[in-house]
């Protein structure tokens, strides 16, 4: 196998320095502080200004944000946002330091990439405004604005859900809950550094696997670990809006945390390409965050995040009737589905008890 | 694209950046402190005493960039280091 033969590479990774790691340990510590002391702390707080109020809750985000300005929230906010962004920006710890202290090294092995038809990359791509406008988890320049970006953002995943056992579970966890098939042809729509993929490559191994996002610098980390596991995978750059893949070419479509990045108008256009790309009673399956549980202080901290993370679409998503959208362009059926992301499934009326994600798991068939 | 606040008063953010920063570097010099003294200790090296009474060993230029990293958010407020157009800024 040519995949096979890559085998002996040896692994290419960021090793940040001892006080860079230190530096990232540290993060990961005041994330969890604020994950869970900081977060219960806030909802009690929160109990208190409504029973102070009579018991009445405010009802929208706006009327809860102004009741509960304070110490607290202003501490939270500010947690919340700039840990982040240290992640990310701290000029001498920060991960695109990091990247930036061994950059000929990583560029050499990006470089150096074995032209195959396990890796299609299109330079004359044109990317829509609103992926140039924003730079999505405060990840400065976004994951396709330096060449480097797909390294920064595979390193930067092991800090965005700290609850998780490992940052890879995830994706190991939404193979497991697709249904199972007969699938001879599957694409991980938007696969960013393909961590989503390799689970699907592993549960249905006679299976051929496809991978497609719009950043190039991430399709080419994703390309080079496949190879260094020995997977054969084919990555493709691709704008989700209109793909180059023939019709009716998959029998199932899946989709990880990335619908909520996209404007309603794109998401819509998306949506038809995958019901294009789907074999009649082929699979489309989202992973991603809706209907936020925990009533209006479930909404308020998720609405929050929406803002200081730069995830300006979330919103829009979350109140969007996305099934309604899935009926619309044709899928026989669609329905959303709780999805247990390792903290156990949180019924949608129950307050979370640490932080997290809205986790929904969209199913939908053709 | 300027930076967000969450404190009533500016200044408390940049306070706040400043206490942040000021405990990762404990936090980091805790791990290096911490590795140090343990493979002194295992390699039978020197004896505890000898750190204590040890020359200084920080030197001003190591001195200034410690300070300046410290209390560089008093001096101006932090920037947006990721971007969002501004008709996409949510309110």
């Amino acid at each position: 196998m040519v995949v096979a033969a890559q085998n002996q590479r040896k692994r290419v990774e960021v090793r940040p320095d001892r006080s860079t790691k230190a530096y990232q340990d540290f993060l990961l510590g005041a994330k969890l502080f604020w994950t869970r002391q900081m977060y219960s702390a806030l909802h009690k707080e929160y109990q208190d200004k409504v029973k102070a109020r009579g018991g009445k809750e405010p009802e929208t985000y706006a009327e809860t944000e102004k009741m509960m300005q304070g110490p607290l929230y202003s501490f939270f906010g500010w947690f919340e946002r700039h840990i982040q962004r240290l992640k990310y920006s701290d000029k001498y710890y920060g991960l695109v330091a990091a990247v930036n202290r061994q950059r000929s090294e990583l560029l050499e092995a990006l470089e150096n990439l074995p032209p195959s038809k396990f890796l299609k990359l299109n330079p004359d791509i044109e990317f829509p405004h609103y992926y140039k406008a924003v730079d999505f988890h405060q990840h400065p320049g976004g994951v396709a604005g330096d060449e480097l970006a797909g390294f920064v953002y595979e390193y930067a995943r092991k800090t965005t859900t700290p609850l998780h056992i490992h940052e890879d579970d995830i994706h190991f966890r939404l193979a497991k809950a697709v249904p199972k098939g007969d699938y001879k042809r599957i694409l991980d729509f938007g696969c960013g550094v393909g961590k989503s993929t390799y689970p699907f490559k592993d549960l249905y191994p006679e299976a051929e696997v496809h991978g497609c996002d719009i950043s190039a610098p991430c399709l080419k980390v994703a390309y080079l670990r496949a190879l260094e596991s020995g997977r054969e995978i084919y990555y493709s750059q691709e704008n989700m809006e209109k793909t180059s893949y023939p019709d009716e070419y998959f029998d199932l479509i899946h989709t990880t945390f990335i619908q909520h990045e996209f404007p309603l108008k794109a998401l819509e256009k998306i949506t038809r390409e995958a019901f294009r790309l789907l074999k009649p009673g082929g699979l489309y399956v989202n992973l991603d965050f809706h209907s936020a549980p925990g009533g209006v202080f479930g909404k308020f901290c998720y609405f929050g995040h929406s803002k200081r993370n730069n995830e300006v679409f979330m919103r829009a998503f979350h109140d969007f009737d996305y099934l309604g959208l899935l009926r619309k362009v044709g899928f026989k059926s669609a329905e959303m589905l709780p999805f247990d992301d390792g903290t156990g499934i949180v019924a949608q009326n129950e307050v979370p008890k640490a932080w997290r994600f809205p986790w929904q798991l969209f199913i939908s068939r053709k | 694209m300027k930076e967000q606040t969450f404190f009533n008063d500016p200044a408390v953010d940049r306070l706040m950046g400043v206490v942040f920063q000021l405990a990762s570097e404990v936090y980091i010099l805790k791990d290096r402190v911490k590795a140090l003294e343990k493979l002194l200790e295992e390699n039978g090296i020197i004896p505890a005493e000898a750190v204590e009474n040890s020359a200084e060993v920080l030197s001003p230029e190591e001195r200034e960039k410690f300070i300046n990293r410290i209390f560089e958010p008093i001096i101006q407020a932090e920037k947006a280091s990721s971007h969002v157009a501004e008709e996409y800024q949510l309110e």
